[in-house]
């Protein structure tokens, strides 16, 4: 099976790349803000005690 | 007096949370990439659906979070409203914004899903239907969060709509239910069928890996967004 | 007690017209309703009864914010909580004031209005089930008014926390209310509905109390 023939998915390209694009910006998003304002808070606090 | 008692419990959950986060982190970084792996190349396509069964290995787990989340959520109002324990307040703040977006997630990649199979993107099926209020519920107790001059009125508010979403969310799965055997019972049996094939090794082995890997990456995120939220209580 | 009750109802129709802007409000929004799917009468007769009981929850949603938040501002709440009579029977006088203010005069009007434009799904029991559901609709009110109690967006957070809870009885009923047009029986949505009514409306004064307790008391 090429790539090409891989990408379109049967058919269902839009359905399935489509789920699993929201799938990883909905989960990547809330980690790299959860850890980007972690580390943001962390060292604020560190600084100031 | 307060401030130890509240400053003893954060200081213990830190701890826990130390020890807990490079284990879950070494987990999620494992079985995620496997499990995506599986689930777009390795695992076949289904003999009826096709590769759009592929929807399944994060349809599945994001369903599985939202309700998960909603029951740890009511875990915690409980036990916010009973001994007014701060950081379990602090635990809904946390949980319950992730909760919505798991099943946003699990609503929209539910649509996805139902379009090339159903022919429809919405059915007013019983199932769709409850985590449309589920998504509802969220989305209430989360704006009560913040509707209060004090944090803690909005957190006490939260725990308590959360108790009674709760108390009202098998009601809705019943009343739906019900429902729908009177309007179209087609729809409900069609979704029982796609919901539990008998489901061959090879497709319950990327969802385990999915479902695993997503629960521990829901609990780093909701761990590093209750360590967030106890800082911003402590600069107070 | 009996003075009490008068006295929160007074509150509420006379001092507010209460009851009179629930009929109307109920007027209005089915009337907006029908002028948004067009007039034509056999369309309209098959979905009345579900857009009937629809725009009783949303009618229900009108008297939420004067239920509780005068008697917050000007520290009524306060002598509830140290009179001797215990704050749960408060509430649910509370909460019958209200239903006698809002539900009962918006249920008398969907009653008519089914009979007027649908009489097909008229029925003595379309009447009491409307009744039952306002009744459900105060009662999950009430929690939705004790739960913004102090909170600047008291009113539209009070629509957003009571519709969803009100899924339950609004499915029960519109379902009851529909069953003459489906030619089913009735009976089994319109004894759930009961259930839920009497379980929503026996627990919610007690849910309420603790809550408006606990707005008092929190720092």
């Amino acid at each position: 099976m090429d790539f090409h023939t891989y990408i379109q998915m049967g058919g269902y390209a839009l359905h399935v790349w489509g789920s699993y694009a929201l799938v990883l910006l909905v989960m990547g998003g809330f980690t790299i803000h959860a850890v980007v304002k972690h580390e943001r808070l962390k060292n604020s606090t560190g600084a100031k005690q | 007096m307060i401030n130890l008692s509240y400053f003893a419990n954060p200081a213990r959950f830190e701890r826990l949370a130390k020890t807990l986060m490079p284990v879950l982190a070494t987990v999620a970084t494992i079985l995620l990439p496997l499990g995506l792996v599986d689930a777009l190349l390795i695992s076949p396509p289904d003999y009826q659906q096709g590769d759009a069964v592929r929807i399944m290995y994060i349809h599945v787990p994001s369903a599985w979070l939202s309700m998960a989340t909603y029951a740890a959520c009511g875990v915690a109002a409980i036990i916010a409203i009973v001994w007014k324990h701060t950081l379990a307040e602090l635990f809904l703040r946390a949980a319950l914004p992730f909760g919505a977006a798991a099943t946003a997630m699990c609503l929209v990649t539910g649509m996805l899903w139902g379009k090339p199979m159903w022919g429809t993107w919405w059915v007013w099926d019983a199932r769709l239907t409850s985590v449309l209020v589920l998504f509802f519920i969220y989305i209430a107790t989360i704006a009560l969060l913040d509707a209060f001059d004090r944090p803690e009125q909005g957190g006490q508010a939260a725990a308590w709509l959360t108790v009674i979403g709760l108390v009202n969310l098998p009601i809705i799965k019943y009343s739906v239910e019900w429902w729908n055997t009177l309007h179209q019972p087609s729809s409900l049996s069609s979704m029982k069928r796609m919901l539990n094939p008998a489901m061959a090794a090879d497709m319950i082995r990327p969802l385990m890996l999915m479902t695993i890997g997503l629960t521990c990456l829901a609990a780093i995120i909701v761990t590093l967004r209750m360590k967030i939220e106890i800082m911003k209580r402590k600069r107070k | 007690m009996m003075p009490i009750f008068t006295r929160m109802l007074a509150r509420l129709t006379r001092a507010r017209g209460l009851h009179t802007l629930s009929v109307v409000f109920f007027a209005l929004a089915l009337t907006a309703f029908v002028f948004g799917i067009g007039g034509n009468t056999s369309d309209l007769a098959n979905i009345t009864p579900g857009l009937v009981w629809a725009v009783l929850l949303l009618s229900s949603l009108l008297g939420l914010p004067l239920l509780l938040e005068t008697d917050w501002a000007d520290s009524t709440l306060d002598d509830f909580i140290l009179s001797p009579i215990p704050l749960p029977a408060l509430m649910a006088l509370k909460m019958l004031a209200h239903i006698a203010a809002t539900a009962l005069p918006a249920a008398i009007a969907a009653t008519l209005c089914v009979f007027a434009m649908a009489p097909d799904a008229f029925s003595p029991q379309l009447g009491i089930g409307l009744l039952l559901g306002g009744i459900s609709f105060s009662a999950i009110g009430m929690l939705g008014a004790a739960l913004t109690l102090g909170s600047s967006r008291a009113a539209t957070l009070q629509a957003v926390i009571v519709m969803p809870l009100a899924v339950p009885p609004l499915i029960f009923g519109a379902g009851a209310a529909g069953a003459p047009l489906l030619g089913v029986s009735p009976v089994m949505p319109l004894s759930m509905l009961a259930a839920f009514t009497v379980s929503a409306a026996t627990l919610a004064p007690f849910a309420a109390a603790a809550i408006v307790r606990m707005k008092v008391t929190t720092p």
